[in-house]
């Protein structure tokens, strides 16, 4: 009678002891790991704010996709593969070359070239980046007239650099690169932000807007096909 | 006779505080606890919900991208070439520029050269020796690198002045 009087005169002491291990027990579980614990829900925070900012880089890049008309964007492409093709394109350095001389006065004597394949580089074919390099001789009756050839090159298209003349004597020998450039591999990750293409674009069309095509000009069909000049 | 009785009461005071005492801290421990627990989870259920929702929002958007497939390879192909274009255009020299610049009032250009370098040769000819000057004073106007590598005088060629310059001033 007397022992289970100071049992009930001490329960209370129990209550303490039942939270503090309550706390201790459910502390420990939270902090042991695994799935839905203490650091794993700590990393929630982090790892939702990574797949908000996908989502975000994502969202921007459909946003664009969605504006993006394929006919004029298609169209701009070829206008660009017209002044610098996808492949060696050599006869239309020719006809080039035959225009400069027709418009100047000058009279085209020669020319030697190193060309290497001409057949358009895709992504899947190996690309030789041997420049198309040409050595063109013109018979002229003065500088003025070789003036008006460069004037003529430099403003043409396809893209030439002219990187040698040697002007002397009624003849002139200029060494002229080509420029040509394959098809790169369109990166196929759906994070990969678009590139920003239209200040380019804009800036392009007035830097090239006196540059004249050669009316036969044939541009590359990014088929991977050679294309026939003639 | 002792009273115990007063003692004991006194005893059974104390024990009474110390009960309420620990009672209410142990109460206040457990609710702090449990409202601090209940925020931790409540927290993390509520990144845990937006993450699988950004999850879920990312997988439907990837398919819309998938599907603008044609779009992006267009986009990625112009945007090359763009570049491709630029850089040329860019590293080219300008002979158009050089060419027009290397001339000059009462001499004749009876030779140019144009290197890798940059540099020019010219063979200016002239009626005399203050023409080619002239012209060499010129050239030191408009380059930053003027050299007379000679200047002669035939019967047939009249004042032959060769002339090297390279880096136009002022070249946009």
């Amino acid at each position: 009678m007397y022992s289970n009087s100071i049992v009930f005169k001490f329960l209370w002491v129990l209550y303490p002891v039942v939270v503090i291990f309550l706390i201790l027990f459910s502390l420990g579980e939270l902090s042991s790991g695994g799935a839905g614990k203490l650091e794993a829900l700590v990393k929630k925070q982090d790892e939702a704010a990574v797949e908000e900012q996908k989502l975000n880089v994502l969202q921007q890049k459909l946003d664009i996709l969605r504006q993006t008309d394929v006919k004029v964007e298609s169209e701009n492409l070829a206008w660009t593969t017209k002044a610098v093709p996808a492949g060696k394109e050599v006869w239309l350095m020719m006809a080039e070359l035959n225009n400069a001389a027709s418009v100047s006065g000058a009279v085209l004597s020669s020319y030697t070239g190193t060309v290497g394949d001409v057949v358009e580089a895709t992504a899947a074919a190996s690309v030789n980046d041997v420049p198309i390099s040409l050595e063109v001789e013109f018979k002229v009756t003065d500088f003025a007239q070789l003036q008006k050839i460069i004037s003529v090159l430099e403003k043409s298209l396809p893209l030439v650099s002219i990187a040698k003349v040697n002007f002397s004597n009624g003849s002139v020998k200029l060494s002229i690169v080509g420029a040509w450039s394959g098809w790169g591999k369109a990166a196929s990750e759906a994070l990969t932000p678009l590139p920003e293409y239209k200040d380019k674009l804009a800036n392009l069309k007035i830097r090239l807007q006196e540059y004249a095509t050669l009316p036969e000009v044939m541009v590359s069909s990014g088929s991977g096909q050679a294309v026939n000049p003639f | 006779m002792i009273n115990f009785v007063v003692e004991n009461n006194k005893n059974n005071e104390n024990l009474d505080k110390i009960r309420k005492l620990v009672v209410t801290g142990t109460t206040a421990v457990l609710v702090v606890y449990l409202v601090t627990l209940a925020g931790f989870l409540g927290w993390g259920a509520y990144w845990s919900r937006r993450e699988s929702k950004a999850t879920a929002s990312f997988v439907q958007k990837s398919a819309e991208v998938d599907k603008l497939a044609e779009q992006e390879v267009v986009i990625r192909k112009l945007s090359d070439r763009l570049d491709a274009i630029n850089a040329f255009l860019d590293s080219r020299s300008n002979l158009t520029t050089l060419s027009a610049t290397t001339v000059g009032e009462n001499i004749s250009v009876g030779g140019w050269t144009f290197e890798a370098s940059g540099k020019v040769k010219v063979r200016a000819l002239g009626q005399g020796v203050d023409e080619i000057k002239l012209f060499s004073d010129n050239m030191v106007q408009k380059f930053s690198a003027v050299s007379a590598d000679s200047i002669t005088w035939s019967p047939t060629d009249g004042w032959v002045g060769n002339i090297s310059v390279k880096g136009l001033k002022n070249v946009q």
